[in-house]
């Protein structure tokens, strides 16, 4: 009996303190580190890690793509960055040509070291407004086609239409395809 | 008082009572006195320490219970950038292309070089939340030179080293000055001359570093 007396004494203090005790709460956070990060480009296109030189003419690959594209159309303006010490590694190229009618091209090849696989999209949109009797009026069709090269490159072709033609459509997507106008991987 | 009863032989005398109930009666016999304690079964003993024990054991593991360390782990994704596309769009965003030049960029290139022709100009910029990732404009000045103003964001992106190609004052001239804004962020000023052309240097210095050329993207 003494033992059951000591016993139960044991219990009531042990649950007096339990009745006191509180769980110790700790937080802790784990950042899981993803994929390897893509290097980060400058607006240029050049990588922050490279030393580059710009130009402001088109390389003559996309010059070339253009061409094959556009056969008549007028380059205007355009850019290349190139890696300083390795000028035949290109990381993004411009080139901006007219087109009869007013309309402007133009198409834009880029490769990101590191970067992820580049979705393939194309944008139809238009610039309009509406007339004083309410009816809408197309001031331009543009459309934009991205293409994806190897990971982290690709094209861009941008095409700026003024009003409601598309004839230039098939060509612009035609050169956004084209291989000869991606970046060449490193 | 005292009843009197005749005695005679063969009678045995009996009085009778009231007894306290709790006493015991003729059907309650009397309780033992303290002299001599009743025995504890041994099953009531071993009934009393099992229960004793038991309760202990729900004490103990009340107490184990309540006392533990309770250890909340969040785990977080890191923002990796993935790198741009060649519009200059975050790979896994979604983004749509206007045709004009971003109005405080534009800006910029108005008051440096005294509003030129524009003969080219495109913003990329994020559908769902309006941040502009690159916006470009390529204007014609006099004598042939063009200057092409380019400023992108790359979100999550490191910061930028400035360089520049040290522009003469007289074409022939190719080259860019790149300027950074936040990380990840910067502007180049692209400028092409013909040879005897004068080239705004100055006006392009001036793009390159106006803060108002430069775009802001939520890190």
């Amino acid at each position: 009996m003494v033992a059951a007396t000591v016993i139960a004494a044991a219990a009531v203090v042990v649950g007096a303190a339990a009745g006191n005790a509180s769980p110790v709460h700790h937080a802790r956070t784990v950042v899981d580190p993803g994929p390897p990060a893509a290097v980060t480009t400058d607006a240029a296109g050049c990588p922050v890690t490279v030393r580059c030189t710009t130009s402001a003419t088109t390389s003559t690959q996309l010059r070339a793509a253009l061409r094959r594209a556009f056969p008549a159309a007028r380059v205007v303006a355009g850019a290349h960055t190139v890696e300083r010490d390795r000028p035949g590694v290109i990381y993004q190229a411009t080139v901006l040509g007219a087109l009869e009618g007013g309309a402007v091209v133009s198409a834009t090849a880029a490769c990101v070291p590191g970067g992820a696989a580049v979705v393939e999209q194309t944008v139809r949109s238009a610039n309009t407004s509406l007339d004083l009797a309410g009816n809408t009026v197309v001031h331009a069709r543009l459309l934009l086609e991205i293409v994806p090269g190897a990971a982290g490159c690709s094209v861009q072709v941008y095409l700026n239409s003024p009003g409601v033609g598309t004839s230039w459509d098939t060509a612009a997507i035609s050169l956004a395809h084209d291989p000869g106008a991606q970046v060449a991987p490193r | 008082m005292t009843p009197e009863h005749p005695t005679s032989p063969g009678w045995i005398d009996l009085e009778i009572t009231a007894s306290d109930p709790a006493g015991g009666g003729l059907a309650n016999p009397p309780a033992p006195s303290a002299s001599s304690p009743r025995p504890v079964s041994r099953r009531t003993v071993i009934v009393a320490v099992t229960v004793a024990t038991l309760a202990l054991a729900v004490a103990i593991l009340g107490l184990v219970a309540r006392s533990r360390t309770v250890t909340t782990t969040t785990h977080l994704q890191a923002v990796v950038p993935v790198g741009v596309d060649a519009s200059g769009c975050p790979v896994g965003r979604t983004c749509r292309v206007s045709s004009d030049p971003e109005s405080v960029v534009l800006g910029a290139v108005d008051r440096a070089l005294e509003f030129p022709t524009v003969i080219g100009s495109g913003t990329v910029s994020d559908v769902s939340t309006n941040a502009t990732y690159r916006t470009t404009l390529t204007a014609v000045l006099n004598a042939g030179v063009s200057v092409t103003t380019t400023a992108q964001c790359v979100p999550g992106g490191s910061a930028v080293p400035e360089r520049s190609a040290g522009l003469a004052a007289t074409g022939p001239a190719d080259g860019a000055v790149v300027v950074p804004g936040a990380p990840g962020c910067s502007v180049v000023v692209l400028v092409r001359a013909p040879a005897g052309a004068p080239v705004p240097v100055q006006a392009i210095e001036h793009i390159a570093h106006d803060p108002s050329a430069q775009l802001h993207v939520a890190r």
